[in-house]
């Protein structure tokens, strides 16, 4: 029996998975594991290539998927939302990281409110009690600012290698914003198409805070004659061309983790792949359908419930970190108004700055909330699931 | 239990993966109900935490599901008591049908 422990291993899942394939080429394979403490248990057998991996299931027991198993996988232990499996075949496929991206997503959004809290107080003070004093106080926030910067930083870097390690092996099924097909004309073309008339853009500031306006948008834009054609690389601009009349279905649907099974499912429906963004808090996907004037509008949810939650999360996700940064620019412009003879002409740096980032911010928060609100009202009554 | 969630239940008579499980309704019920991808997708997830369902097959770009003992069961209570609306449906019909064409 041998134990190796390693303290910080969820901060990078890979590596540790790679030493436990380390240990199994020399000869000691695990058995055990404790989580919490970091504490991995082995056991000396035969040395053996093994492959392995940890993932996190809610309410799993410790036990991995019968398709997993069925796969050639084999469970090595577990615990009530966690199990770690192994296999020797180094071509069987493996389940996804989904699950970590989805934790360190949410450990990244506390972080942000540490760190806006932080700087809230930082720059309240006019960078003033660094310089004349230093107390517990003081020590406090600067450890939290910098292991707030430290996570969430740790965070993005573990979030990018797990995603390029769900792409290589093929787990994610978009890699690109836009897909390649959807780029019918050329840049040249597209230029001249936008001085002719034939093309139009359309900008509408943060339209991702209240979607169903841009949905809404989109439609209407169809039945006038301009077809929706692409985005921009940054989802912030709409492209249009000119075609005939008709009628388009628009969805923007916002997923914590765009699994390869959503798309595959979406586009096996028949829904055409506009848009999809990993770079923001929560990443959002864009579909549409067309469909004849004779036929039923397409749905993408046929059940109320489920738009309520979509609006729900949306709110949450969009508003607490706006909501942090609300706060974090009300309480430094709080301070700049009631401190402004300690902080000389920082103020009028600060002072102008917050008011915009509050204006902003304010705005954005109004459209998701308000967002959340018409969707609860439209969908009154809808049953649960 | 909502028609989307019972009818999800209903086609895991075999593990089916999302998309079968949408042709499957719409086959079932004459196109009557036509189960959004979105609808799906999140049902299947909150089924699969809620112990329903159960992860059948992974690995694959598309997830196939089966039925859990405890999907069973609440299918069954389901059925049961759908059923026992029927009964009373049809003792009562006959009050509500004269005269009304429908």
């Amino acid at each position: 029996m041998k134990r190796k422990i390693m303290p910080l291993w969820f901060a990078d899942v890979i590596a540790c998975e790679n030493v436990l394939s380390k240990m199994a080429e020399n000869g000691f394979h695990l058995t055990d594991f404790k989580p919490f403490f970091g504490i991995f248990s082995f056991e000396e057998g035969e040395k053996a290539a093994e492959r392995y991996r940890i993932c996190l299931a809610g309410n799993c027991g410790g036990n991995p998927p019968k398709g997993l198993l069925s796969k050639g996988w084999e469970r090595v232990c577990g615990g009530r939302n966690y199990y770690v499996a192994k296999t020797d075949d180094f071509s069987a496929e493996p389940p996804s990281y989904k699950s970590w991206k989805t934790l360190n997503r949410v450990v990244m959004v506390i972080s942000l409110f540490i760190f806006c809290w932080c700087l809230g107080v930082f720059v309240g003070s006019g960078g003033r009690f660094i310089i004349d004093s230093f107390t517990a106080f003081e020590a406090v926030h600067i450890l939290m600012f910098v292991l707030s910067l430290v996570i969430m930083a740790a965070g993005l870097k573990a979030n990018r290698k797990l995603s390029k390690t769900d792409i290589n092996l093929h787990l994610t099924g978009v890699i690109k914003t836009i897909p390649e097909e959807n780029f019918i004309y050329t840049k040249q073309q597209e230029k001249q198409m936008l001085r002719s008339g034939e093309m139009l853009k359309k900008s509408p500031l943060g339209w991702f805070y209240s979607p169903d306006s841009a949905e809404k948008m989109v439609e209407e834009m169809a039945k006038k004659g301009w077809l929706f054609y692409r985005f921009n690389t940054m989802g912030t601009v709409f492209y249009f061309v000119k075609s005939q009349p008709q009628k388009i279905k628009f969805v923007v649907d916002y997923q914590n983790e765009a699994s390869s099974e959503y798309f595959t499912q979406c586009i096996d429906d028949g829904w055409k792949l506009e848009f999809t963004s990993a770079a923001r808090a929560m990443s959002f996907v864009i579909w549409s359908k067309k469909y004849g004037s004779d036929e039923e509008t397409p749905e993408f949810y046929t059940d109320g419930q489920s738009v309520i939650k979509r609006a729900r999360r949306t709110a949450y996700t969009f508003g607490i970190s706006m909501g942090a940064v609300i706060l974090a620019a009300v309480f430094i412009l709080y301070a700049a108004f009631t401190k402004a003879g300690e902080m000389g002409d920082f103020v009028f740096i600060v002072v102008p700055m917050y008011i915009l980032v509050l204006l902003e911010y304010g705005v954005f928060f109004y459209k998701v909330v308000s967002y959340y609100i018409r969707m609860k009202r439209k969908y009154r009554g809808a049953e649960k699931i | 239990m909502t028609e989307t969630a019972f009818y999800i239940l209903l086609s895991l008579s075999e593990p089916r993966h999302g998309y079968a499980i949408a042709k499957f309704t719409a086959e079932l019920t004459n196109n009557r109900i036509k189960l959004g991808s979105g609808t799906i997708y999140g049902t299947l997830t909150k089924m699969q935490r809620d112990g329903l369902i159960d992860v059948f097959d992974d690995c694959g770009k598309k997830i196939v599901y089966e039925i859990t003992e405890n999907g069973k069961k609440v299918l069954l209570t389901e059925i049961k008591r759908i059923k026992l609306v029927y009964e009373n449906l049809l003792t009562q019909e006959k009050y509500f049908t004269e005269g009304v064409n429908t």
